[in-house]
């Protein structure tokens, strides 16, 4: 296949159309200098070639002419636009190797320069894919064996020994606390110990003290021995008693001579006295009760004579009452009286029973049913009658009429008749029933009330019964006045029975009457009875009584009353002088009684009450006089006898002081000088009972404490054996803190979980090393079986390519090294030096070895996958670096390959000196086939233009000027876009100079449109920036004012992320390629809003997404939030905007009024959040 | 723990214990999500010792007649301390029940238990020093069981007891009584520290039953043994550990009839419980949809183990997605970043939480036809489908990878991974398969979509 033709219409970073034609058969070489375009003509011609083979940057407008089997064909490509036409009409393509073989057809400088590995190796797998079958082994090798580091698992396994030592530690800790536990009971031991020592201590102590308190007992006792004996007996206070009891003594003695005029003081008046013993109480208590009973019955007395005197005079008061009656002395007696008031009582009755009688007898007899009253009811019954026939009557007016309601006589005939008459067919037609009967009786009996009807007619038609009752009303009643019309006849008729009725009532009452007055008389009679009865007591009472028998019932009741006053006045009057009697009689007892004894005690007689009490108010006093007396000799003498025991007592005490002491009697100096030792005898006395005291106490306490052995011991050794334990003592209060210690580690290591987690710690180390373990299996198995495939397939199809490459590369290098395939998986090809066997990896080899290498296996590999259709190939500057030598070398391979294989070579150089070196190499092998192309020269006599035509540039259109527009309207004549906030300085200028067109209208003039520009044009040295005065107000304002919608548009993106586009999606591979283009589409929807794609996805609330999985969306959202396209910061509102803004210097330079109005302008043209979900 | 309340106490004629396999108190259950916290469960409340707590509980409520422990029940680390308190106080609890307490130290607590004994006068360790001793169990008065029982001396024991006990039988105490053997070892291990013993050794002892410890895996057979021999087995640990721990754990009512039976009945009483289950993936089923599947799969596994009559507060899954699949890769990418680890679901009182996803998905492709060419896939289908069938082609291959595998596996920094009590050997032929399969599918998984398949060369 040979290229016969290029031709370039467009091509990205070649300035002009060229056309290359009459190209060789054999070698093409193409010089230019670098950038010409002749890396860019290799393109094109891929690009040709292939229709999948993309030009990176740009359109593609191009053509070309393949001859192939003798036929001519031409491919050409306009963009995407690509076609093959063989002979003039459109063809599928020739037999091409596919697009992924590019590299083998066309290599450039860097292919095979590039030192890195990557570039031989790239190479490598690509051929060795090919052998492969076009599968590359080695991709799926990679992707096992490097999955995972060699490295792999160290870490892993190091943290499990992190791990592990962790445990160890933690359990030679608790190993630790363990033993020290064990020990805590030696520990206790000792810890007892000590404390027993510390208690031991306290008993040595102890005996230490007794030891003392022994020595200086013995001391006390010495020391006592030497003072007298009597000092025993001695208290210390005896002169001073000695003093006292002298005192004590003179005192006594005085006091006994006062006893003594006492004593003769009171014996005297004992004599004055005049009574020999003193009197008893009693007989004093009697002679003065006797004195106060004369007294009191003298008053009574009095009292009593008073009474007897009264009481005559109403006796004689009584009496004269009853002076003018002869027995008015008469004695009457009680039953006298009780038969007077009885009889009192019964005719009082008596007279009150007949009075009620005789006054019911006369009430009756004044209401008596009168014969006016007979005649006036008679009369009134007529009249009634009169009346009630008057109205029974029928009006003679209406008879006289016809009128009545009752039917005619005719109308019951007729009707009984047809009655009758068919009562009587049906008792004969229907076999005599009932219903015949029935309708018979009916017919009679309206014949008979038709005839009764008949009779009343002839009665009522013969009388005028009205006027016969009126004149039949008698006279005398009302009647006068009646009007005969019914209402006033009927009104009249019930007055007048009204009348009567009350005269017939009374009437009836009147029989009664007659009856109940009967009965009156019957019982007045029988009280008439009665009161006869009465007579003859009365009689009897007024003889006894001497009353006139005729006396009045109330004379009578006075006498009884006068007598019974009388007979009490007299009662009364034996009874005054009765007492009166007695108590002279008890008076004179007493005046006797009370003489006797006043006579025999030396008093006057006495003669009333008062001098009887006088006598013994006296003979009292003599008897207190006597008993006082006689009580203070006693008083006196026993004075006199203690004073007499005291003092002999005294005596006796004192003469005792001495004797105690023992010195004579009196001997006052020698008593001094022993009482002088008593203080020391105390002081060594209370001294050695203490110590005795102590002793005592400290010896019980050693017993107590069974260390009585100690108080045997010597202070010597009880010191020595307590600082012995006072040693061991001390190391108690450590052993405890120890033990404590050891305790409390234990109780934490019981309760704590140190061990546990760090267990679960390894756990997880053995987990992670596990999954690690089970990767490098599953690289090392995976690698092993791609290695084992490919080796078998490499030894069964490889060999066909690599010995021709071998050939080629033993030709370019005459044979000095042998290409060989490394047999180490993922490796590349490598160089073998014939002579030392060495194998060279392409990073070993020399840039020009290394082009060789690489160049031989292009070359056979592409003769192996072009099966037969020769490409022709195309050498970028490939020997560029080659030295001479090889370059000759390799020059000459390509000549035997044009000449041998007819394959047409194109090599592209900006080294013309390579042509002369091409046409040598070739000159040698005898090849002519070789052509040379000035790029550099075509394109220059392409670039001439055609005429004056190609020259002419149409005018820029003229900036709308803004004169009388409004801001809007001139926003829309110059087209601006809408306010986008994700590109800041992508926006128009008019954003920012909507209040100042004309300046705008400068800017535009100036084709300065975007912000961008505008910034640009401010902060460069361009002609316009300079136009514009650095220190002028504009600037300022403009410079501020970009500043402010910089910082606007940074705010306004918070929280809102960047757009999502296809891109982003693809980037992000989360979504498979089911849900790829709905999630792309439904982005584009959105505008680009990540987190309604999100929101979608997550909730499925479009179908499109119906069965996307939950967690791939998480992964989506997780890519988004780490790429910007969802800030997870909260949205940020107009004001939180304009706060920021006038935060920012810009904010601050420009003017409050300026930048709040410019905020708030972009803010209301940017997209709103509420179209946001 | 109402559920488990004791259908037959002992008041019946029937002799009932409990016993407890291995505890390991001192330390908690591993692999819980990095956010548990949030899930509403103490972390507690799913530990060992909070599990030892309901068996003692239960088993003073259901007054048992004994309470067996067969070693293990302190975890070596911890066994001090912060383990050994909660056992002692536990212990004191059911020796205030007049529960008597018998048990045997394991490997683990060969120190603790001993220490135990020594401290609680009624606490019975059985076969101190390496001896065997025995213990008979009263019922009403009279001898129900016999208890004979061994413990570890030593943190090893490389020779087995139950030789020793064929050698020097422990004389019965009382004769028609059953026997029950209590041993913490490794039964059918080949060789190793464990005090190993076999089960044919069980055999000769004559024992009726034997109830084993050292084993977390449950293996004693429930119910009424068949065919003469006694039920013998692990009573497996009181709660799942981790996540390798799988499926029902707790202690064991073990009845003993007047009979002579001995029957043993698992309560799953375990507060954690580990489980896995497969999901067959729908052929066009990918990633997006799976979370909620695997969400309710994991619900509907939480309701048939509830109906089964457990009720764990928490239970850990490993979901493992099986079958062709279209989406192998993304499938595949996502069970290895954890995309679904740690969602959650409340299903009545448990909580349900996916521990990880494990794959073993296939790709939808027929192997067999694939494996027709000559190139790179087709080697790599022959190599499946050789994987698949026993032959020499699949151990000439086993045999390859075991070599080239092995200078990974013994490398010094997998090794702590070897001394676990769950280590599995990488490069046994089942395990080597089964990580070939799952490479090579991988492998095939990226290599087709490099070609468009009907341009392939050679296919």
């Amino acid at each position: 296949m040979k290229l016969r033709r290029l031709a370039i219409e467009r091509l990205p970073g070649i300035d002009r159309a060229f056309d290359l034609d009459e190209l060789a058969n054999g070698l093409n070489i193409i010089v230019g200098p670098n950038g010409v375009g002749k890396s860019r003509m290799c393109a094109a011609v891929q690009a040709l070639l292939w229709r999948e083979h993309a030009i990176e940057d740009g359109r593609l407008a191009a053509s070309a002419v393949f001859e192939l089997d003798n036929a001519r064909w031409r491919v050409a490509r306009d963009g995407s636009r690509h076609g093959w036409q063989r002979g003039g009409v459109d063809s599928d393509p020739p037999p091409l190797p596919g697009e992924h073989l590019h590299a083998c057809f066309f290599l450039g400088l860097r292919d095979l320069l590039d030192d890195s590995d990557s570039a031989g190796k790239t190479l490598a797998d690509e051929i060795r894919r090919q052998m492969s079958g076009g599968f590359d082994l080695d991709k799926v090798w990679r992707s096992f064996a490097e999955s995972v580091s060699k490295q792999v698992g160290k870490n892993e396994s190091k943290a499990v020994s992190a791990a592990e030592n962790e445990i160890r530690k933690a359990e030679q800790k608790q190993a630790d606390v363990a033993r020290q536990e064990r020990e805590i009971d030696a520990l206790e031991t000792q810890a007892n110990d000590a404390d027993l020592a510390q208690k031991r201590l306290v008993h040595f102590d102890t005996a230490l003290s007794l030891r003392r308190e022994y020595d200086e007992h013995k001391a006390c006792e010495d020391d006592l021995a030497a003072l007298p004996d009597a000092l025993a007996r001695l208290e210390g206070n005896e002169l001073e008693r000695l003093e006292k009891l002298d005192e004590r003594l003179d005192e006594k003695r005085g006091e006994r001579e006062t006893a003594n005029d006492a004593l003769t003081a009171s014996r005297t008046a004992a004599h004055d006295s005049r009574l020999d013993e003193p009197i008893e109480g009693a007989l004093l208590a009697a002679w003065r009760g006797r004195a106060e009973s004369l007294a009191e019955v003298e008053r009574n007395l009095h009292v009593a004579v008073h009474e007897a005197r009264a009481t005559h005079e109403a006796l004689v008061s009584r009496q004269k009452a009853l002076g003018g009656l002869p027995n008015a002395n008469a004695d009457l007696s009680i039953k006298d009286d009780a038969d007077l008031f009885s009889f009192l009582r019964e005719s009082q009755k008596l007279a009150t029973e007949r009075e009620t009688l005789e006054i019911r007898l006369a009430q009756l007899a004044s209401h008596e049913f009168s014969a006016e009253e007979a005649r006036r009811r008679d009369l009134l019954k007529r009249a009634c009658e009169s009346l009630r026939t008057w109205l029974r009557a029928p009006d003679p007016g209406r008879q006289a009429t016809g009128g009545t309601l009752w039917p005619t006589r005719v109308q019951f005939l007729v009707a009984a008749v047809v009655l009758g008459g068919i009562g009587t067919a049906l008792y004969f037609a229907a076999s005599r029933t009932s219903l015949g009967l029935v309708a018979a009786g009916v017919g009679l009996g309206l014949a008979v009330v038709a005839l009764l009807a008949r009779v009343r007619a002839a009665d009522s038609g013969a009388t005028d019964w009205r006027s016969v009752a009126e004149q039949q009303f008698p006279q005398g009643t009302d009647a006068g006045s009646v009007k005969w019309t019914v209402d006033a006849v009927g009104e009249s008729l019930r007055r007048l029975e009204q009348e009567l009725a009350v005269l017939e009532a009374k009437q009836e009452h009147d029989k009664f009457r007659k009856v109940e007055g009967e009965q009156f008389e019957v019982d007045l009679e029988r009280l008439e009875t009665v009161a006869d009865g009465l007579e003859p007591r009365r009689k009897t009472l007024a003889k006894r009584l001497g009353l006139d028998a005729v006396s009045p019932d109330a004379e009578m009741v006075d006498l009884a009353r006068a007598l019974d006053a009388l007979r009490n006045a007299q009662a009364e009057h034996r009874s005054a002088v009765g007492k009166r009697d007695t108590l002279e009689e008890h008076k004179a007892q007493l005046l006797a009684d009370v003489a006797a004894c006043f006579t025999a005690l030396g008093e006057i007689e006495p003669t009333d009450g008062a001098s009887a009490k006088a006598g013994v108010h006296t003979l009292e006093e003599r008897d207190r006089t006597l008993r006082a007396a006689q009580a203070n000799t006693k008083q006196e003498e026993q004075t006199r006898g203690r004073l007499d025991r005291e003092i002999e007592q005294l005596s006796e005490e004192r003469a005792q002081i001495f004797r105690v002491a023992t010195v004579e009697e009196d001997d006052r100096v020698a008593l001094m000088r022993v009482v002088d030792q008593l203080a020391r005898y105390g002081t060594l006395t209370r001294e050695r009972e203490e110590h005795a005291s102590h002793i005592r106490r400290q010896e019980a306490a050693l017993e107590a404490a069974e260390e009585g052995a100690l108080a045997r011991l010597d202070a010597s050794r009880l010191a020595d054996e307590k600082e012995s334990l006072s040693t061991e003592s001390k190391q108690g209060g450590n052993l405890k803190i120890k033990i404590g210690e050891i305790q409390s580690l234990a109780q934490t290591a019981r309760e704590g979980h140190v061990l546990e987690d760090a267990i679960a710690r390894r756990s997880v180390a053995i987990g992670v090393l596990r999954d690690r373990y089970d990767k490098a299996l599953v690289a090392e198995a995976g690698s092993f079986l791609v290695e084992k495939i490919r080796h078998e397939h490499e030894v069964n199809q490889m060999p066909r390519v690599l010995e021709r490459a071998r050939h080629h590369f033993g030709a370019f290098t005459h044979h000095r090294y042998v290409l060989n395939v490394s047999p180490s998986g993922g490796a590349s090809f490598v160089a073998v030096d014939a002579k030392s066997g060495a194998e060279l990896s392409l990073d070993k080899l020399s840039d020009g070895t290394r082009a060789q290498l690489i160049l031989a296996a292009r070359l056979a590999f592409a003769e192996e996958v072009e099966q037969g259709e020769d490409l022709p190939l195309f050498l970028d500057e490939a020997l560029e670096h080659s030295d001479p030598e090889r370059f000759h070398a390799i020059a000459r391979s390509l000549a035997r390959m044009v000449a041998e294989d007819a394959r047409q070579v194109f090599y592209l150089s900006n080294d013309p000196t390579d042509v002369a070196r091409f046409k040598a190499a070739f000159d040698e092998e005898g090849c002519d086939q070789i052509k040379e192309f000035d790029l550099a020269a075509i394109l220059c006599q392409a670039a001439r233009v055609d005429g004056p035509k190609a020259l002419c540039v149409a005018p820029l259109g003229p900036v709308p000027d803004p004169a009388g527009e409004s801001a809007e309207g001139y926003g829309v004549a110059i087209g601006v876009a809408s306010l986008d906030p994700t590109d800041t300085f992508g926006n128009s200028l008019y954003y920012l100079l909507r209040d100042d067109l004309y300046v705008l209208y400068e800017f535009l003039q100036e084709r300065i449109d975007t912000v961008g520009q505008c910034r640009n044009v401010l902060k460069g040295n361009t002609t316009l920036g300079t136009k514009v005065d650095p220190v002028s107000e504009i600037r300022a304002q403009l410079e501020s004012r970009i500043e402010l919608f910089e910082t606007f548009c940074l705010a306004w993106r918070e929280g809102r992320g960047e757009k999502v586009g296809r891109a982003a999606i693809e980037a992000s591979n989360a979504v498979s390629g089911k849900f790829f283009e709905a999630v792309v589409e439904f982005a584009e929807e959105s505008g680009g809003d990540a987190r309604r794609v999100i929101n979608a996805l997550c909730g499925r609330s479009d179908e499109r997404f119906k069965g996307y999985h939950r967690t791939s969306a998480d992964d989506l959202k997780r890519y988004f939030i780490d790429n910007g396209h969802i800030d997870e910061r909260p949205d940020l509102g107009e004001s939180e905007i304009v706060e920021r803004a006038l935060g920012t210097p810009a904010g601050g330079r420009l003017p409050a009024s300026t930048t709040s109005r410019l905020l708030h302008e972009w803010w209301s043209m940017s997209p709103q959040a509420a179209t946001r979900q | 723990m109402s559920q488990f309340s004791d259908p037959d106490s002992s008041s019946t004629s029937d002799l009932i214990l409990l016993a407890i396999g291995d505890v390991h108190l001192g330390i908690r259950p591993s692999s819980l999500p990095a956010n548990f916290d949030n899930f509403g469960v103490k972390r507690r409340a799913i530990t060992p010792e909070c599990a030892l707590e309901s068996a003692v509980d239960y088993a003073i409520r259901a007054r048992v007649d004994a309470v067996l422990f067969a070693g293990d029940v302190v975890e070596s680390n911890n066994a001090r301390f912060e383990a050994f308190r909660p056992l002692e106080c536990l212990v004191r609890q059911l020796i205030e029940a007049n529960i008597p307490v018998l048990g045997v130290a394991g490997n683990h607590d060969f120190e603790a238990l001993p220490r135990l004994a020594r401290r609680i006068d009624r606490f019975e360790l059985l076969g101190v020093d390496g001896s065997w001793q025995s213990r008979v169990i009263h019922k009403a008065g009279r001898p129900a069981a016999e208890i004979v029982g061994w413990s570890f001396p030593e943190k090893q024991v490389r020779s087995s007891p139950v030789a020793d006990l064929i050698r020097h039988p422990v004389a019965a105490g009382h004769s028609g009584v059953p026997r029950i053997g209590l041993l913490h070892g490794d039964l059918d291990g080949s060789g190793g520290h464990y005090a190993p013993f076999t089960s044919s050794e069980l055999s000769q002892t004559g024992l009726d039953a034997w109830l084993l410890g050292h084993i977390h895996k449950p293996s004693l057979p429930e119910g009424t043994s068949s065919g003469g021999a006694g039920p013998r087995g692990y009573l497996g640990s009181l709660v799942g550990l981790d996540p390798g721990e799988m499926g029902q754990h707790g202690p064991w009512r073990v009845r003993v009839t007047a009979a002579g039976d001995v029957v043993p009945q698992h309560l799953p009483m375990a507060p954690l419980r580990w489980d896995r289950f497969d999901i067959r993936v729908d052929p066009d089923q990918g990633p997006e949809e799976m979370g909620d599947r695997l969400l309710d799969e994991a619900a509907r596994f939480a309701r048939k183990i509830q109906s089964q009559g457990s009720t764990p507060q928490v239970l850990g899954l490993r979901p493992r997605l099986v079958g062709p699949s279209r989406h192998y890769d993304a499938l595949r990418d996502h069970t290895e970043k954890g995309h679904w680890k740690a969602i959650s679901r409340r299903v009545g009182d448990t909580l349900v939480f996916i521990d990880k996803v494990l794959e073993d998905l296939d790709l939808a492709l027929d192997l067999e036809d694939l494996a027709h060419g000559d190139d790179p896939p087709a080697l790599l289908a022959r190599k499946l489908l050789a994987l698949k069938r026993p032959g020499d082609e699949r151990s000439a291959l086993l045999k390859e990878a075991r070599s080239r595998l092995g200078g990974l596996v013994g490398e010094s920094r997998w090794s702590v991974l070897k001394e676990q009590r769950d280590a599995q050997d990488p490069l046994s032929d089942e395990a080597l398969s089964a990580l070939l399969t799952r490479c090579g599918t991988a492998a095939l998984s990226r290599l087709l979509p490099q070609v468009d398949r009907g341009a392939r060369p050679g296919s």
